[in-house]
């Protein structure tokens, strides 16, 4: 069986049922309107993000109902990420911040995840001037705040 | 769209779960990239609180923590700690507790050591929200305090702060030092009901603290809740042992293991397997403890380790009652008067122990 996604400019995506039910969002759609051939409109994403979540859900069709992580203890989080995820996530910045704000429209845990994990690996290592050069955000601190928030937080920062 | 999208993009929910991913030693690099990131950032930081050793380190970790408490930030962020875990002098514990702010709402563990005296081990517990009004964190699950150097005292103060979190402590480990009384620990037993995890093990013998032995006569006298109790690490005491006529030194045995009949002994025993054979999901049952030999030990410190008032884990005595606990996979019962080595013994625990491969 397949369904018709429509994007928010109006391409039509024909998926396999299976597919389309990985974003909880379409599986709860389904579930209320029963049989029905009528297509499926997602205002809130492009044709071109749509492609991109549909070839994640292709790839993980068969992957079982993921258990959600008890801790939300970072120290104890995995931030790993499996190697085709890796690869499907080297996109631009754009395109990463679009994919994780369908997954969370959509309602697809695992993507949300893994598009979460991409943007704290590139946070990783990185200096303040870097990761403002990387995100693109403007240093609103006075220099005495910056050096009185490193002095208080300075414990911290060896692993 | 006029803007492209970014992380600024993102609905706060978003960011913060960004911020969960990111390990502390990142987040608190990530606070100090702009104010909005701060507001997300900061309360990751705060989590944990964990000393480090300084061995390897540009900064010293306890320099730099205690420069910034002293600044007032340990007041100002003590809301979003979950876990405090402190191995330092007692002089930083006391300084800790000083820079602290009136209770930390969100801990659930804590773990420290050398504590300097019963009433800063007290206030320092009370730092943790009170289970009775159920703040808005789980309240205090784990405790761990260890008088490594010889430093503690877990006292009356101590006994009553752990009482009042008993509902909500399942981890409670109390290490080298003179302890809680019989009557504490029954009542602690008695009220504990989510408890996985209970070891109170120390050089009492060398403190001449007998107090940190469960009595027997108290462990018969009411259940025990904590049903869920996986590791139980206490020294039981208080039973009459006639059977036992000479101390391992092969001398007449003293008085005070007579104080009993026989049938005394046996039922005393049956009221203790019968409390312990409840626990059907242990792991550890640590009742005995070695005390490592000293260069110079004598007859009489080795006579004054060993424990004689114990279980005498004989079948005779009701070992049976302790078959369900098929779970149970290390066993200690060191410096303790058993006959657990004997032939009928031995074939009860392969027999009814699968997962036990020897005891210690």
């Amino acid at each position: 069986m397949t369904v018709i996604l429509v994007s928010s400019d109006n391409q039509d995506f024909k998926v396999d049922k299976e597919v389309a039910e990985r974003s909880i969002l379409i599986k709860n759609m389904l579930e209320d309107v029963g049989e029905s051939d009528s297509p499926i409109p997602l205002p809130n994403v492009t044709s071109a993000v749509l492609t991109k979540v549909i070839e994640y859900c292709e790839h993980h069709r068969n992957d079982p109902v993921q258990v959600p992580e008890e801790t939300d203890d970072p120290r104890k989080r995995s931030n790993d990420i499996e190697e085709w995820d890796m690869k499907f996530m080297q996109v631009d910045q754009e395109m990463l911040f679009e994919i994780i704000l369908a997954a969370n429209y959509l309602d697809i845990k695992p993507l949300l995840d893994v598009g979460c994990k991409t943007v704290a690996n590139i946070i990783k290592g990185k200096t303040p001037e870097e990761i403002r050069k990387a995100f693109n955000i403007v240093n609103d601190f006075t220099p005495e705040e910056e050096a009185q928030i490193k002095k208080e937080n300075e414990w911290a920062e060896d692993r | 769209m006029s803007h492209p999208t970014s992380f600024s993009s993102l609905p706060e929910e978003l960011q913060v779960m960004v911020a969960s991913y990111t390990p502390q030693h990142n987040a608190a690099i990530c606070l100090r990239v702009c104010q909005a990131w701060r507001r997300i950032f900061t309360s990751f930081v705060w989590r944990h609180i964990e000393t480090r050793t300084s061995i390897g380190r540009k900064v010293d970790w306890d320099t730099t923590f205690f420069e910034s408490a002293r600044s007032g930030s340990l007041k100002t962020h003590g809301q979003w700690i979950q876990s405090i875990s402190l191995r330092c002098y007692p002089d930083f514990i006391k300084e800790f507790l000083d820079l602290s702010p009136e209770t930390f709402p969100r801990l659930t563990s804590l773990s420290f050591t050398n504590p300097e005296s019963d009433s800063l081990i007290a206030s320092f517990i009370r730092k943790a929200p009170s289970s009775a009004i159920g703040n808005n964190g789980s309240g205090l699950k784990t405790l761990e305090i260890s008088g490594l150097e010889g430093f503690g005292d877990f006292g009356d103060s101590s006994t009553d702060a752990l009482l009042e979190h008993a509902s909500t402590l399942e981890v409670v480990q109390l290490d080298m030092m003179p302890c809680m009384s019989s009557k504490s620990i029954q009542q602690f037993l008695c009220s504990a009901a989510r408890l996985k995890e209970f070891s109170i093990i120390g050089d009492s013998r060398n403190s001449d603290n007998k107090d940190l032995f469960l009595d027997a006569h108290d462990v018969v006298s009411s259940d025990w809740v904590c049903t869920e109790l996986e590791v139980f690490g206490c020294q039981i005491g208080g039973i009459p042992r006639p059977d036992i006529t000479q101390d391992i030194a092969g001398k007449p045995a003293v008085d005070y293991i007579k104080e009993g009949t026989h049938q005394e002994s046996l039922d005393l025993q049956r009221g203790v397997y019968s409390q312990l054979g409840r626990l059907t999901k242990l792991k550890e049952l640590i009742l005995g403890v070695a005390v490592v030999p000293r260069w110079g030990d004598d007859d009489i410190r080795r006579q004054r380790n060993r424990q004689y008032d114990c279980l005498a884990m004989t079948v005779e005595s009701g070992l049976d009652l302790l078959k369900d606990l098929k779970e149970l996979e290390n066993v200690v019962m060191d410096d303790m008067e058993v006959y657990i080595s004997d032939d009928k013994e031995e074939a009860w625990v392969k027999k009814n122990w699968p997962k036990v491969d020897r005891i210690w």
